[in-house]
């Protein structure tokens, strides 16, 4: 009898340590960004997106450059899904082709400008004083430039093209990411953990890499999230202007400014890709709100 | 608060220096020879060397530098290699269009997005809340080239109500004015409701309610005034991102305004012109966030009253 | 004795989250008549605060909720009336004082325009006449110069005279009810007892009744004429003043006399209850002060106690003090490790 009351207590207590042991950062990370439905639909369809861009060259039904001019800018049709170009191109065809080259950019010109802003933000955080000051200055210079017109300047240096157009875009986010990152820093740096590191008689870049890095990495996931989607419509945005990839690249945005023409007689030209620019940003947006609600508390509403 | 407007003032000089300084490196960063380039293709040697000598591209850098600025102050930004008429002409006809379309797509902007952030704030995960912020995650994603396209092709080529583009009446602003303003609506909305909804927590919203005040006094009284105070920094901020896409949507519209400037420069090599536009973007910018900033101070008493 | 003009009934305030429904607030019941001053103690986490808010239906904002129970104002229940009826008794009839003075008041607007919006809303005074009242209650709180301090925002006062701001705010429309949440917590040890008798005098020109929410039994001793203690969503021990330091009866309510330093007295360490008021989702089956009670047995884990008048005027909840099966006070002892 008396074991048997016991185990009421003995329960209580046993519950109290699981409750202790179940809550890892990343179950717990997971559990609230399953929450986030439109982030988790998202997520599958950004993979989706990854997957089409290394297979989809291969298994389009059209060829993307061959000209069909027995098929000029014919509308929706059960052959050609999304109609035809002024070439007789398949546009269906020619936007899953893109898909490469907008996440191809969006991806490396988010990646270099978060490398560089990074490592930035980490020096100008850590060593602070006259390093910092140099850094900052150097971001409140490029910070005021709107993004794109640094982007177009650079462009006019350099010379249209693709690969300018990422140099250029990465360029414009070293100073977004380095302040994010430095401010970061800061906070993680005053916490008593770190100082205990330093104590012990760490070198920096051991403190920065094994302690600091890591705490800002959060953030870092965040904004890498939501630059992506702004990168794809800033580089679709300078290919419009001819400033970037060139015909015949089935570049979404480089499709969208050949279509312009023929507005009135096969808006379709125009249509299509531009839903496939906005559905592809729209899902990195709500990827990184999602990840934002579910990583940092900080930036959460 | 007059020691905090010269604090601010004091803040940016160095920022222009520094700008300044930027863009005058702007031409001798182009690969190649700048006097050949600004001289033009078909230039012949002699040209060039002339060309050199009377941008003093063959001075020290630092005399340049001076030089260059001198004439900065004295509104000489050189000549148009495309039109050869003054840089500073070119860009005086050019400035107000744009200034314009920006103020009105900015009054839009901000009007809605601040109602659309109030209603998601206070009728939070209800679905005016999920409308509201879907559309502005919507908005964050749209190119806005395409959406201008389509409001062209619906409101202009079909229904035939708006001009398709230039700037003729006041019915030429709605479609560039709605385009542009777009992105910023979607940024003002979303900022506003997460600022709304933090300071909906504070200790002082609770005060006033339990004075008695409705709902709509504490949000729209209390609540907005001191949500306001972010959301106007931010705000600023977006004047930047106006600017920018004023390039974009002043060549799907054909506006004629510095945006569209820019790109004829870009595709003819006008360095004069574009570095001079540079100079005119980041001005505009800086000079909007010291307003801004100012603003930030009449709105909050804590630097108003120092 | 006088009727009471706030009475709570068995008030239950539930928060719903992913983990499931939490009783923060568990069936509280006690009362405070004209001029009376009742003190509610606890720990944080022990729903004496969610009390006060449900009381002022304040709860909007939070995923609390009032489950169940009444809250008799002059015979009205306040669960019951609308949201339009609640507004005009808040601030009204019922005001209340809170902890933070740093951050209660609003850092935009003057002293001035914060104190005479309640006056204009429930008084219909003219602004004239609001401010002519503010400078009235802003002197009647000890500030000297009010027809300056009218024009000062909340970040030009310190802690202290912000606190007697909001007691002159609340005291502006005479209200019945006062109910004050922790109003000393976040002030220095002299302000404390200057905010403390200022409370005491000003209500007893007016008869006000107050309900006083604190973890601090100093301040009870000072301020109350009878105490309810707190804990985990329930009240455990309740009765007048004196009763409760001279002879409390519940574990609890010993351990946080126990914990009070007395002058005179060395300690070598303070007693203070071991352990943290469980989190409200993984609060035990029995008895809710069980684990950390040092008089626990296994019926306290077993079952709940009654809440019991156990001599007149003073109830507890435990079954030290209940008659406890003949088999079962055996197993008195100290299991608590």
């Amino acid at each position: 009898m008396v074991e048997l009351k016991l185990t009421k207590k003995e329960a209580y207590m046993q519950q109290s340590m699981e409750n202790i042991k179940s809550n890892t950062p990343f179950s717990e990370f997971w559990r609230k960004f399953k929450k986030q439905k439109l982030a988790f639909v998202s997520f599958f369809f950004i993979l989706f997106l990854i997957a089409l861009a290394i297979v989809g060259p291969f298994i389009v039904p059209y060829d993307i450059a061959e000209p069909d001019y027995n098929n000029v800018l014919t509308g929706p049709t059960a052959e050609h899904w999304a109609g035809t170009d002024a070439y007789g191109r398949d546009i269906f065809s020619r936007i899953v082709a893109g898909t490469q080259i907008s996440l191809y950019v969006g991806l490396t010109s988010v990646f270099l400008g978060a490398l560089g802003g990074t490592f930035f933000g980490l020096i100008a955080g850590y060593y602070g004083k006259k390093v910092d000051a140099i850094i900052m200055r150097g971001c409140d210079v490029l910070l005021a430039f709107p993004g794109i017109l640094l982007a177009i300047g650079i462009i006019a240096i350099l010379g249209p093209g693709l690969g300018n157009v990422i140099i250029a875009v990465a360029i414009f986010s070293v100073p977004v990411f380095a302040r994010i990152v430095r401010s970061s820093t800061l906070a993680v740096k005053s916490t008593l953990y770190v100082e205990a590191t330093k104590s012990i008689g760490a070198v920096p870049r051991r403190i920065i890499w094994k302690h600091i890095f890591p705490g800002t990495l959060s953030s870092i996931i965040v904004y890498f999230t939501m630059r992506i989607g702004s990168a794809i419509l800033t580089a679709a945005s300078l290919s419009f202007l001819g400033l970037g990839a060139q015909p015949p690249s089935p570049e979404w945005g480089a499709m969208l400014s050949g279509g312009r023409d023929y507005l009135n007689i096969a808006p379709h030209v125009t249509i299509f890709p531009g839903l496939a620019i906005f559905i592809t940003v729209l899902a990195f947006n709500l990827l990184g709100d999602g990840l934002r609600d579910a990583l940092d508390p900080k930036i959460k509403d | 608060m007059f020691r905090f407007i010269i604090k601010r003032i004091l803040e940016i000089i160095p920022i222009l220096f520094l700008v300044s300084i930027f863009i005058f490196m702007f031409v001798h960063m182009i690969p190649g020879d700048p006097a050949r380039l600004v001289a033009g293709v078909d230039a012949t040697l002699a040209d060039v060397e002339l060309v050199r000598e009377e941008l003093g591209l063959d001075k020290p850098i630092v005399e340049q530098y001076f030089t260059y600025m001198k004439n900065l102050v004295q509104g000489d930004l050189g000549k148009s290699l495309k039109t050869g008429r003054a840089v500073s002409e070119e860009i005086g006809a050019r400035f107000m269009p744009t200034f314009w379309l920006t103020v009105w797509s900015m009054a839009w902007a901000v009007i809605i997005g601040l109602l659309i952030g109030v209603v998601s704030a206070t009728k939070r995960n209800k679905w005016q809340d999920y409308f509201g912020m879907f559309g502005a995650v919507s908005g964050l994603s749209l190119p806005s080239f395409w959406l201008g396209l389509m409001l062209i092709q619906l409101f202009a080529v079909k229904l035939g109500w708006l001009p398709t583009g230039g700037m003729e009446t006041w019915k030429s602003f709605i479609l560039p004015a709605f385009t542009l303003g777009t992105g910023v609506a979607a940024v003002v909305a979303r900022f506003t409701r997460s600022s709304l909804m933090d300071v909906l927590k504070e200790d002082y919203i609770r005060t006033g309610r339990s004075k008695g005040l409705s709902e709509r006094k504490v949000t729209w009284g209390h609540g907005l005034r001191n949500a306001m105070i972010p959301v106007v920094t931010m705000t600023g901020l977006q004047f930047g991102f106006l600017l920018g896409g004023s390039v974009v949507i002043e060549t799907v519209f054909s506006w004629p305004g510095l945006g569209k400037l820019l790109i004829d420069s870009v595709a003819y090599r006008d360095y004069p012109v574009i570095q001079a536009e540079m100079l005119i973007f980041a001005l505009e910018f800086i000079v909007i966030n010291l307003i801004v900033d100012l603003l930030y101070g009449i709105l909050n008493p804590q630097i108003r009253y120092e | 004795m006088d009727q009471p003009v706030l009475k709570v009934n068995n008030l239950q305030t539930y928060f719903t989250s992913d983990a499931g429904v939490v009783k923060a607030v568990d069936g509280v019941s006690f009362e405070v008549s004209k001029g009376e001053t009742l003190g509610i103690v606890g720990e944080s986490g022990s729903g004496k605060s969610v009390t006060s808010l449900s009381i002022m239906r304040l709860l909007k904002d939070t995923p609390g909720r009032i489950a169940d129970g009444e809250i008799l104002y002059e015979g009205r229940d306040l669960v019951k009336i609308s949201e339009n009826d609640m507004r005009k008794i808040r601030g009204n009839d019922i005001a209340m004082i809170f902890q933070e003075p740093m951050t209660s008041l609003n850092p935009v607007f003057k002293i001035g325009r914060q104190l005479e919006e309640a006056i204009i809303l429930h008084l219909k005074f003219s602004k004239k006449e609001a401010r002519e009242r503010s400078i009235e209650m802003l002197t009647s709180v000890g500030i000297s110069r009010p027809e300056k301090i009218v024009h000062e925002f909340p970040h030009q006062l310190s802690g202290g005279m912000r606190q007697r701001v909001m007691i002159a705010m609340a005291m502006a429309c005479n209200p019945k009810v006062l109910i004050a949440d922790e109003p000393t917590t976040a002030l220095d040890v002299t302000i404390q007892a200057q905010i403390l008798d200022l409370m005491r005098n000003l209500t007893k020109t007016t008869d006000t009744a107050i309900l006083l929410i604190t973890h601090d039994l100093g301040v009870v001793a000072e301020m109350c004429d009878r105490v309810v203690v707190m804990y985990g969503g329930r009240a455990v021990e309740e009765s007048d003043v004196l009763s409760i330091f001279a002879n409390p009866k519940h574990p609890y309510t010993q351990g946080l006399l126990a914990s009070i330093p007395k002058i005179g007295e060395r300690l070598d360490r303070l007693q203070s209850i071991p352990g943290n008021v469980p989190i409200p989702s993984r609060m035990p089956e029995g008895c809710k002060f069980a684990p950390r009670c040092p008089h626990a047995m296994d019926i306290c884990w077993e079952k709940e106690p009654e809440y019991k008048e156990v001599i007149t005027n003073h109830s507890v909840r435990c079954w030290l003090h209940e008659e406890v099966p003949q088999d079962e006070s055996e197993l008195v002892g100290s299991t608590q490790h």
